[in-house]
């Protein structure tokens, strides 16, 4: 079974969601159809994260070499193969991904009204395409499945979104098909000197500086809009405001991660004196995005547009740590500042994905988003404030909750690199107490604003146990990283080391 | 005080005022059996370590008499008498001669203000750095990401490519003289293009 | 008498033979009866290409005196054509039932286009080629013209027909010069003479070339020789429009390869910059201009001008690499575009001509299936991993990175993006509106078969790509 694990991973979701849409759909959302369809689809997904355990426990951290590997001709024409595996980057994130997709699963259950099975298969689908994004060692299945992921999530956001859904999803798939086109340009020009789509053959291959900065840069564009990266991050407020609370969810918990992702297993292995040479580049956008995006967010009106910048700001952090390895003096830095970036897209991913659901559990009972229309919403939902306040703190990165881990690494190793850093890193410590604290005090504190929120009801049992879950995971491993950090430790070691030689 | 107000004042119940007993008793005596261990002794082992030249309280212990020393030193220093000119004055302002911080508070308008507002701190921070966030915030969001970024960048580009469309879809007249002019351009262009440049 | 060459041009031959059987017998037909002239067309296509198949000579053989040659290309070609040609048939038989359009006289007139592009495929001479580009065209000038009574029809019948008479002058101009400059009209003749003369590569030669390629270019729809696809896609009923917009496009590929290629390959520099320009600005305009429309067939119309870009890009390389990946776009190209007006056919019915897009509004609420099939072929289009389409760029765009331009690999990637955008557009109507018409579709179950299976097609072939691509690379190599 463990040979064949990470195909599993991929196509067992995909062959549900081809199952939930071979069902046929059902708008009347209460049939026993339709219910038969949200269970198959929840039965799919936990399956999904069962399997998906078993990378963990099957999991040697002692090596920075790829596990779990697959390799079978796929084009041969064009020596292009069907080849699988994860390390220490991936792995975690693959497991993240088949945890948040039963919780989606479960949010919305019965909030989907119109064509269910429609909504599931896409959610399914998209999850396996995703899966496979993260375990793709061949560039051009990786870039098949990077492009195919945006079309289940075109759907989302345009079937199921919100009124401007339509501009907020045009505007996702043109901008990050218009970043990722140059990075298939890359790729080619890769194949064409290395002779295969072979990642390994590509991290091994000489290239002139000037070759480098090119690709870094075509390499960049994709993962820059991905991430987001300020300035290319205008088309998330939109896509997350417009989108249904699942795809939300799903968009800053994995998506986003996909950019990060890039960088760390395409730009820097790949291209090292390219991104050594746009380093000092790349920290200014991120500590930019943690400055320029924090102030923004804090005047924000709508609430998951908020939450939609604090997740630009968030990011800001993993991309910073990840370029500040070449302007550390010893080694140990820079290891930090990876590991810091890979642990706060993992915490990220819970902790804006638990945000993003508490919103929309406001929303299935308001049906508004803004700030202004709610006010003291703990005096009639005390258990949904709990949680909304637990989620709020470790987004504004309270000790104790994922949130610190991340940004403490970040903010140390980028203190060894220059005080400076860590000094505009810092500023969202404050800058994200600020915006996300002052929302909570608007939203859940106070007297009871107007009749909506007098007439709320608290949380019923799926809402409890998907918050729950949510809560239980942002503080373990906010309290114990130890499980997290072990995985990746060697793996990054590995890539500081590729990341630090000279290629030409 | 009005009768309402004076009506809500009452003694605490024993569950409040026992604890406060047994605190306040101890309270008074503890410094003196804990500051020498704690400060100069043993007390905390291991667990704290000071560098061998900044070690501030060695330094200090060198002086150091035991508490009754230190007890009998005390009303000798300007600080304790500074402790109980706040107590007589407070006594004074508040039972003796209650009209008075009245008069105080007129004539001193500005040092009150001043006192009363803590420095005017609160005001820098809500006022100051608060709305000053606030303004930038809007500032970026507005002018940074909707106007330029989007409206500029994003959306212009997207619009630009729009109306560009709605411009050259002209070109297709649906004249057909137009249509075999653009082949016999076409084809005068090719000819131009061997005789001069090839 | 050399039954060579009988053996050899057999399918054609025999096609010849059986659309004279079918015009005969199609008098005696009457019009509730017409079903069996479409049996009898179809049967006439499986036979030729039967006779294709059984005739089909090891390596390449030239007859008729060098005017007719029958290689690996023209074997996998002519099936190609043949088939997308019954697939046209099957898709018009009921929509033009529906409409009272159904005569024998379409399927004559489907039948001779597919002579004259097999006349074209095998054409080892300039005017064997001229014969077979001749037949098509007056084919499909009067298949455009089909519909008598529509206005729109006639006009684009019109000027689709001086228009290519242009284009056919201009073709046969640039013949005479080649002619008169080498002395020769086979292409193997011509490039054995070019070899060896050196002094021959001069001007009168490069002019003669420069009006081949306004054949060329008009043929396959290029800028600024293309004015003639938005209007002739409009105007002609979705059947012709879809036989128009699917084989001859093979054919057309045929012409460019068998001319610049056999003939002229040696004179790559003379006829490269202009297929470059063309290119590009096919490209370019292309995908702009379609942005504006509002007519589905105008704008798959506009559609196919940026792909044919993409096609004479792959071409411009010169490297055999180049001409299987614009060999390969061609094929992939054509069996989504068969779709694509295949589906308008689908949602079309008496009456109706689903050609606007709003038609498509609310498709997935009416049609979840096709809906679906539908998104396939405009995600293919687009070139969206993992349909056909996105292989078909990724060659091209190989091709001319391999050749060193990465300028134009970048415009071409960057060209596809407001491409994505009018694909998308549709997707946006069939899935996030409201259908503004609830009626059922009325297509019946031949048409939807082929539709299903042409949609399915697209995400099949994506998957397993790489033996159409070793098939290109081998038919153009050997």
């Amino acid at each position: 079974m463990s040979d064949y694990l990470l195909s599993t991973l991929i196509w067992l979701p995909i062959a549900g969601g081809v199952v939930l849409l071979a069902m046929g759909d059902d708008n009347d959302a209460a049939s026993a159809r339709a219910n038969a369809m949200r269970w198959v689809a929840l039965a799919v997904s936990v399956l999904t994260f069962i399997f998906s355990i078993g990378l963990y426990t099957g999991f040697d951290t002692t090596t920075a070499a790829m596990q779990f590997v697959e390799r079978a001709p796929w084009v041969d024409a064009i020596d292009v193969w069907y080849y699988l595996g994860v390390d220490g980057l991936s792995a975690p994130l693959i497991i993240l991904t088949t945890f948040i997709t039963p919780l989606v699963v479960i949010a919305g259950w019965d909030v989907i009204r119109t064509r269910p099975a429609q909504y599931f298969a896409a959610f399914l689908i998209l999850e396996g395409l995703m899966n496979g994004v993260f375990s793709a060692l061949d560039g051009l299945l990786f870039y098949v499945f990077w492009e195919a992921m945006l079309v289940p999530m075109f759907l989302i956001i345009g079937v199921w979104g919100g009124a401007r859904r339509v501009y907020a999803t045009l505007k996702f798939f043109l901008y990050t098909f218009l970043g990722s086109v140059l990075m298939l340009v890359a790729f080619i020009y890769l194949y064409r000197v290395t002779g295969s789509f072979d990642l390994f053959g590509w991290m091994d291959a000489p290239l002139g500086l000037g070759a480098q900065k090119l690709i870094f840069i075509a390499f960049l564009l994709a993962f820059a809009v991905k991430v987001p990266m300020w300035p290319v991050h205008t088309w998330l407020p939109d896509a997350h405001v417009e989108a249904p609370t699942g795809g939300s969810v799903i968009l800053a918990a994995i998506m986003l991660k996909m950019g990060g992702y890039g960088f760390v297993r395409l730009s820097l292995p790949i291209v090292p004196d390219g991104s050594n040479y746009f380093a000092g580049m790349m920290i200014a956008l991120s500590l930019i995005a943690v400055v320029y995006i924090g102030f923004v967010a804090l005047m924000q009106k709508d609430m998951k547009k908020l939450i939609a910048y604090s997740s630009i700001a968030h990011m800001g952090f993993v991309t910073l740590g990840f370029f500040i390895v070449w302007h550390m003096a010893g080694g140990s830095g820079a290891v930090l500042g990876v590991q810091g970036g890979m642990v706060q897209m993992v915490s990220h991913g819970l902790i804006s994905g638990a945000m993003f659901l508490c919103v929309g559990v406001l929303y299935d009972r308001v049906h508004s988003r803004q700030i202004a229309d709610y006010g003291g919403v703990a005096n009639t939902m005390p258990v949904f404030a709990a949680f909304m306040v637990l989620f709020s703190m470790a987004n504004a990165g309270l000790p104790g909750t994922s949130g610190f881990v991340g940004e403490f690494m970040v903010i140390v190793a980028s203190f060894k690199a220059n005080p400076w850093f860590a000094f505009f890193a810092a500023t969202t410590l404050i800058l994200g107490a600020a915006y996300t604290l002052w929302m909570v005090k608007r939203v859940i504190y106070g007297e009871v604003a107007n009749e909506n929120v007098a007439a709320l009801q608290d949380l019923n049992r799926r809402e409890f146990i998907v918050l729950g879950i949510l809560a239980i995971a942002v503080l373990l491993v906010g309290l114990w990283p130890a499980p997290l950090v072990d995985m990746m430790n060697v793996t990054i070691e590995h890539l500081v080391e590729q990341a630090g030689q000279t290629k030409f | 005080m009005d009768r309402e107000t004076r009506s809500h004042l009452h003694e605490t119940p024993w569950v409040v005022t026992l604890p406060l007993v047994m605190l306040a008793i101890p309270s008074l005596l503890i410094g003196w059996f804990t500051v020498e261990p704690v400060l100069f002794g043993g007390f905390f082992g291991d667990s704290i370590v000071v560098d061998q030249g900044r070690d501030v309280l060695a330094r200090m212990g060198e002086h150091w008499h035991g508490p009754m020393a230190l007890f009998l030193h005390a009303w000798q220093t300007p600080v304790f008498w500074l402790a109980i000119a706040g107590l007589v004055t407070a006594w004074f302002l508040y039972l003796k001669r209650p009209d008075l911080p009245a008069a105080v508070r007129e004539k001193a308008d500005g040092l009150y203000n001043l006192l009363d507002r803590k420095y005017y701190f609160d005001d820098l921070y809500i006022k100051g750095f608060a709305a000053w966030g606030r303004n930038i915030g809007t500032f970026l969001w507005k002018r940074g990401d909707q106007f330029f970024i989007d409206g500029v960048l994003v959306n212009g580009t997207a619009n630009s490519v729009g109306k560009l469309a709605g411009v050259m879809r002209h070109l297709q007249s649906g004249y057909l003289y137009t249509y075999a002019f653009a082949m016999i351009i076409g084809l005068t262009m090719f000819l131009g293009w061997l005789i001069w440049f090839r | 008498m050399d039954w060579m060459n009988f053996i050899t041009a057999a399918p054609e031959m025999t096609l010849l033979g059986l659309i004279c059987v079918v015009l005969i017998a199609d008098l005696f037909v009457d019009n509730e009866h017409r079903i069996l002239t479409y049996w009898m067309a179809l049967a006439s296509i499986a036979v030729t290409l039967w006779v294709l198949l059984a005739t089909a000579p090891e390596g390449r053989i030239e007859v008729f005196s060098g005017s007719y040659v029958s290689d690996h290309l023209s074997q996998a070609l002519k099936i190609a054509v043949a088939g997308f040609v019954a697939i046209a048939f099957v898709y018009a038989r009921d929509y033009l039932r529906a409409n009272d359009l159904h005569k024998g006289e379409f399927y004559l007139l489907g039948l001779f286009g597919l002579l004259g592009m097999m006349i074209m495929i095998s054409a080892n001479s300039l005017l064997t080629m001229y014969l077979g580009l001749e037949t098509l065209a007056l084919s499909q000038y009067a298949l455009v013209a089909f519909d008598r009574n529509n206005e729109t029809s006639a006009e684009s019948a019109m000027k689709y027909f001086v228009l290519g008479a242009i284009a056919s002058g201009a073709l046969l101009y640039g013949i005479s010069w080649v002619y008169g400059v080498t002395g020769s009209i086979q292409f193997d003749e011509i490039a054995a003479v070019l070899a060896s003369d050196a002094t021959l590569n001069s001007l009168p030669l490069w002019f003669g070339i420069a009006f081949i390629i306004v054949g060329i270019a008009f043929k396959f729809g290029a800028v600024p020789f293309h004015m003639w696809l938005p209007d002739v896609y409009h105007g002609a009923r979705s059947p012709v429009t879809l036989y128009i917009a699917s084989a001859p496009k093979i054919a057309a590929f045929a012409l460019t390869i068998r001319i610049l290629v056999d003939a002229l390959g040696d004179l790559h520099e003379v006829w490269s910059g202009m297929i470059m320009v063309i290119a590009v600005l096919s490209l370019l305009l292309g995908n702009i201009v379609a942005i504006a429309q509002t007519n589905i067939k105008r704008m798959l119309a506009y559609s196919t001008i940026a792909h044919v870009g993409f096609i004479l890009l792959a071409i411009f390389c010169g490297t055999e690499e180049g001409y299987a990946a614009a060999l390969f776009y061609t094929l992939t190209y054509v069996v989504a575009a068969a779709g694509a007006f295949g589906m308008v056919i689908v949602l079309s019915r008496r009456g109706f001509e689903a050609e606007c897009l709003a038609d498509f509004k609310g498709l997935n609420a009416r049609s979840p299936w096709f809906a679906l099939m539908m998104m396939f072929l405009m995600l293919s289009l687009a070139g969206i991993p993992p349909f056909i389409g996105f292989f078909g760029k990724l060659n091209a765009i190989s091709a001319v990175l391999g050749s060193g331009y990465t300028g134009l690999a970048v415009l071409m990637m960057l060209a596809s993006v407001p491409g994505l955008y009018y694909y998308l557009r549709v997707v946006w109507y069939m899935y996030f509106e409201e259908p503004e018409d609830l009626s059922v579709l009325q297509a019946n179950t031949d048409t939807r078969l082929v539709m299903s299976l042409n949609g399915v097609a697209v995400l099949a072939l994506g998957i397993v790509p790489g033996w159409l691509w070793t098939l290109c690379l081998a038919v153009l190599s050997g």
